[in-house]
């Protein structure tokens, strides 16, 4: 081999090696990237949710509080009013069954804005209560199967009970389903949620575009804000699945016992 | 013919240089640096051509220009954030640039040979610092990345200094001497040269317009 072939190859050598530095160094600088933005994106995204949350609490607070007391003394009038009018009973006692069914109707809307059963008596009992609820007036038949061993921490426990509460939503509104079953699951400090149903089951297109996109969206934007992920499964009259895996956040001992002695 | 042809890629730096004059008023003046190094570049290659097509070796130019060329580089990623508070890193980096060419200089005493070792060090860092505002820009709030003159402006700089530092590297182990080899890199580097000149000159047209204060008195 002479000088000037010895030459070419040592050039050519320093030249692939140059570029597969700058090549490294574009792969590093755009991983490193595309972490913080995902890093910012999730901060966002739990900004906001936080923000949605506190504004469901207010709500609730408002419609409990204010409106409760009021709704309350309206049918304690009407019903003193229906003892004084003897002729207008029958209007008086239908506006008082009214009045009531406002009230109840209110306290619905209330827990469902923020379900405080969740923060005094934890995930397993407030997802029971609200499957329990929906079985009551639905045509439905829903099961729950829930063997979570640990208390998941508050927010990450509100995130799971908004999960299932869409998942029935959309369950009630879309699929037509005679069977749900839920199932919530803990292993190896990981919660599997498996949803599945015999409903009508989702065409492809409505996946990404209609209604059902916009409810899928926010659950697979939940799923990731708690760094896990969905997989949804649907074929036309074949039913829905989805299955959600997510790293749990355990609470401490110290706050599970103070609401054991709540 | 190779001549006139490489002497017309290397004046459409002239296109982004006057586009960026017209703009000049109303122009960011974090681009400014940028607007500097297209008219820098202009002048070079004009004095360049005047100096070769007498039959002289424009070295000293060259070597004197890649020294500007490095500093207002440095200067403009300066004013894009790159360094964020860091400005020790900054000044370290011009200083870098300017002892690396002083180096060189005293090393070869020789006003007429082209600054390889230089060319290949600076070049090595503006690819690496391209590749970094390149990375953020791609991450960025939404929007066409081909009207985003940052971005246009670091894929020229990433293009047109990798293969100058191939150039560099082949011109080191004395490549330059078939002259075959040294028509056929240069005609690429011709091309490169055009155009990376015609997205900068792109760039130049998408140039944020100066930040208006309507509250201030």
């Amino acid at each position: 081999m002479d000088t000037q072939e010895t030459n070419l190859y040592h050039a050519v050598l320093i030249s692939c090696f140059v570029i597969g530095i700058i090549f490294l160094y574009f792969a590093i600088a755009m991983y490193r990237s595309n972490s913080k933005h995902f890093r910012l994106l999730r901060k966002y995204v739990l900004a906001e949710m936080e923000l949605l949350e506190k504004e469901r609490t207010r709500i609730a607070c408002d419609l409990h509080d204010e409106l409760g007391p009021v709704l309350a003394t309206t049918r304690m009038q009407l019903k003193l009013a229906a003892k004084l009018q003897p002729a207008a009973d029958h209007h008086l006692e239908t506006a008082v069954e009214n009045i009531k069914d406002v009230t109840e109707r209110m306290g619905g809307i209330a827990r469902n804005l923020t379900p405080k059963v969740l923060v005094t008596r934890g995930l397993r009992i407030a997802l029971e209560d609200f499957v329990e609820q929906y079985n009551e007036g639905s045509k439905i038949d829903m099961q729950l199967r829930y063997s979570i061993h640990h208390q998941p921490e508050p927010f990450f426990a509100l995130h799971l009970y908004r999960i299932v509460q869409e998942l029935i939503h959309n369950a009630e509104k879309h699929s037509d389903a005679a069977h749900v079953l839920i199932q919530l699951k803990e292993q190896k400090k990981r919660i599997y949620l498996y949803y599945t149903d015999d409903g009508k089951g989702i065409k492809k297109e409505e996946n990404s575009s209609s209604k059902t996109g916009l409810g899928l969206n926010s659950l697979e934007s939940r799923a990731v804000v708690l760094g896990g992920k969905m997989h949804c499964k649907s074929m036309p009259g074949k039913g829905t699945s989805y299955f959600f895996e997510l790293p749990i956040t355990i609470q401490s001992d110290e706050a599970n016992n103070n609401r054991n002695r709540r | 013919m190779q001549f006139e042809m490489n002497a017309v890629f290397s004046l459409s730096v002239g296109i982004g240089a006057i586009t960026g004059w017209i703009r000049f008023k109303k122009t960011d003046p974090a681009f400014f640096p940028f607007l500097i190094l297209l008219w820098a570049g202009f002048v070079n290659e004009l004095a360049s051509i005047l100096i070769i097509s007498k039959g002289y070796s424009n070295a000293i130019y060259y070597n004197l220009f890649t020294l500007a060329e490095a500093i207002f580089i440095s200067w403009q990623f300066y004013r894009w954030g790159l360094y964020g508070k860091r400005q020790r890193l900054y000044f370290s980096i011009q200083c870098l640039f300017i002892c690396g060419w002083l180096t060189e200089f005293l090393m070869r005493q020789n006003l007429q040979a082209f600054h390889s070792y230089f060319i290949i060090v600076y070049s090595t860092i503006i690819v690496f610092m391209s590749i970094h505002v390149l990375s953020n820009e791609l991450f960025k709030e939404p929007g066409i990345l081909f009207l985003n003159p940052v971005f246009l402006i670091c894929m020229g700089f990433f293009v047109y200094f990798t293969y100058t530092i191939l150039v560099e590297v082949f011109w080191m182990y004395g490549l330059n001497k078939s002259s075959v080899f040294r028509i056929r890199i240069y005609l690429v580097f011709s091309y490169i040269n055009l155009i990376t000149n015609l997205v900068f000159a792109f760039a130049t047209l998408w140039i944020p317009k100066k930040p208006t204060y309507i509250m201030q008195s």
